[in-house]
């Protein structure tokens, strides 16, 4: 009966949840005038060459709805530090590097345990290349492919008074993956759409295998103000909204798929930026809508973020 | 001695023209910066163009798309350059308008020909407004200095510039 009722309350949130949404997509689409870049995936704008972006982001995970008996509670405070370099005014290099706290909480026969690690994640390094380009005044659409690689720089073997960390509270991988997608981007003066398909291939490491995993995201900003253009270069608030649809494979343990691991994930997510010729400062929410997850995955709650570009 | 007189008042006269020839310039030019539009790809167009030998101030404009240059006083600003540096910013360089001064002459064909002093090129005046001919033609058979503020493009291997105002430059 109770569980019924939490159900219930569960989906009345969800509903309120999508009509917020829906508000905030009519209110982002009745302002005049709009666009910047997407916050939760890349874009295909440029970097000008010989320049940089530094980007700087504080990502909170949480994730508590565990319904057995260990009511695993989990926690991960990420902080990436992207830097962006042109090679070209087609050609760009990213490299990412990642802070991690991860914190699990369990029940044990003795007790409730928390166990967890902080410190440097997986480094990722991604060449992205403009294949193709249309500008026009104040507007351009271009697609850009791009390849990368996660390094495997973060702890992978790391061991508490209870023994070894499962691997999903490791802060590497241990592993190189290799990655690779493609993104469009239309931007106008007025609006920007990216959309982008990934997928990467995890690769074996201390006899354990992360799923693969790929990616399609779509991002809409919209110029919320200033609703008319003046001269000069003023500063820009959009309201983004974007949709992340990611599927995971299952893991793999000493060659054997594990049945709690993978599964599909669709996260809504409304956010806010604030941008000028130097800075974007955003912020986000990735609300998860459909979590389809194998076994007793666990499933997340939402993810916060909050971000710092600066150009420089 | 009136040989040694003779030769120095020659110098005297060369170096003066010269001066004058290198006074006169690309002071201004605008280009359209084709796919610009937010204020964070702006940034790199500004730094990039900034780095253009000559050029002192740069003002851009998102809502037109474009991007003005001032030039430093007595130097000149090279079209290839910001055409160059547009494109390292990841960008297309559209439509340029220069205000420029420098001299008129006809060719060989008896066209107009503008020389910026300071610029590498010389322009080809085309597409001559009905006003503004006369002017040109004749300010060009006397070899007079001018100020030109016009649309540039460059049409097999040779520049053309569009005039849309010209005023006489006193000598």
């Amino acid at each position: 009966m109770i569980l019924l009722g939490i159900k219930r309350i569960t989906r009345l949130y969800g509903v309120m949840y999508l009509m917020l949404i829906f508000l905030f997509a009519l209110v982002c689409m009745s302002a005049s005038d709009s666009s910047a870049a997407p916050i939760t995936f890349n874009t295909a704008l440029p970097v000008a060459k010989g320049e940089g972006i530094l980007r700087v982001q504080t990502m909170y995970l949480r994730s508590t709805d565990d319904q057995s008996a260990q009511d695993r509670e989990l926690t991960v405070w990420t902080f990436p530090a992207v830097g962006a370099y042109g090679i070209t005014g087609d050609l760009a290099v990213f490299g990412i590097v990642p802070v991690l706290d991860k914190s699990l909480e369990t029940n044990t026969p003795l007790g409730r345990r928390t166990r967890g690690d902080t410190g440097i994640g997986d480094a990722t390094l991604i060449i992205r290349y403009t294949l193709w380009k249309e500008d026009r005044l104040g507007q351009t659409i271009r697609i850009a492919p791009f390849i990368g690689i996660e390094v495997p720089t973060g702890e992978d073997d790391k061991k508490d008074a209870v023994g070894r960390l499962p691997q999903d509270l490791q802060l590497g991988s241990g592993s190189w993956d290799p990655l690779a997608g493609m993104i469009i981007t239309w931007q106008t003066l007025n609006r920007q759409i990216d959309a982008a398909v990934s997928y990467k291939l995890n690769t074996k490491a201390n006899d354990f295998r992360f799923g693969d995993e790929a990616r399609f995201d779509i991002s809409y900003q919209h110029r919320i103000r200033p609703q008319e253009l003046g001269a000069g270069v003023p500063a820009f608030i959009y309201g983004v909204l974007e949709s992340n649809l990611i599927w995971q494979d299952k893991n793999k343990i000493g060659g054997v798929r594990d049945k709690d691991s993978g599964g599909i994930t669709w996260f809504l997510t409304p956010g806010i930026q604030y941008v000028t010729k130097r800075i974007v400062a955003e912020a986000a929410v990735q609300v998860p809508v459909i979590q389809e997850l194998n076994g007793k995955a666990l499933k997340n709650d939402f993810i916060g973020i909050v971000s710092l570009r600066v150009n420089f | 001695m009136h040989k040694g007189s003779l030769q120095a008042v020659c110098t005297g006269i060369i170096v003066l023209l010269f001066t004058s020839l290198a006074q006169a310039q690309i002071h201004g030019l605008t280009v359209a910066v084709e796919g610009m539009s937010c204020p964070f790809c702006a940034f790199g167009v500004e730094k990039k163009l900034q780095q253009v030998e000559g050029v002192e101030s740069i003002t851009i404009d998102m809502k037109k798309g474009t991007a003005s240059l001032k030039a430093k006083k007595g130097q000149s600003i090279g079209i290839t350059q910001v055409q160059e540096a547009v494109k390292s910013s990841g960008f297309s360089p559209g439509k340029i308008m220069i205000t420029a001064a420098g001299m008129l002459k006809l060719d060989d064909k008896q066209r107009p020909l503008f020389h910026p002093g300071g610029a590498a090129q010389s322009f080809l005046l085309t597409d001559l407004k009905d006003a503004l001919r006369e002017k040109t033609l004749s300010l060009a058979q006397s070899g007079k200095s001018a100020e030109i503020q016009g649309a540039v493009r460059k049409k097999d291997g040779t520049w053309a510039l569009i005039p849309e105002s010209l005023k006489e430059v006193p000598e």
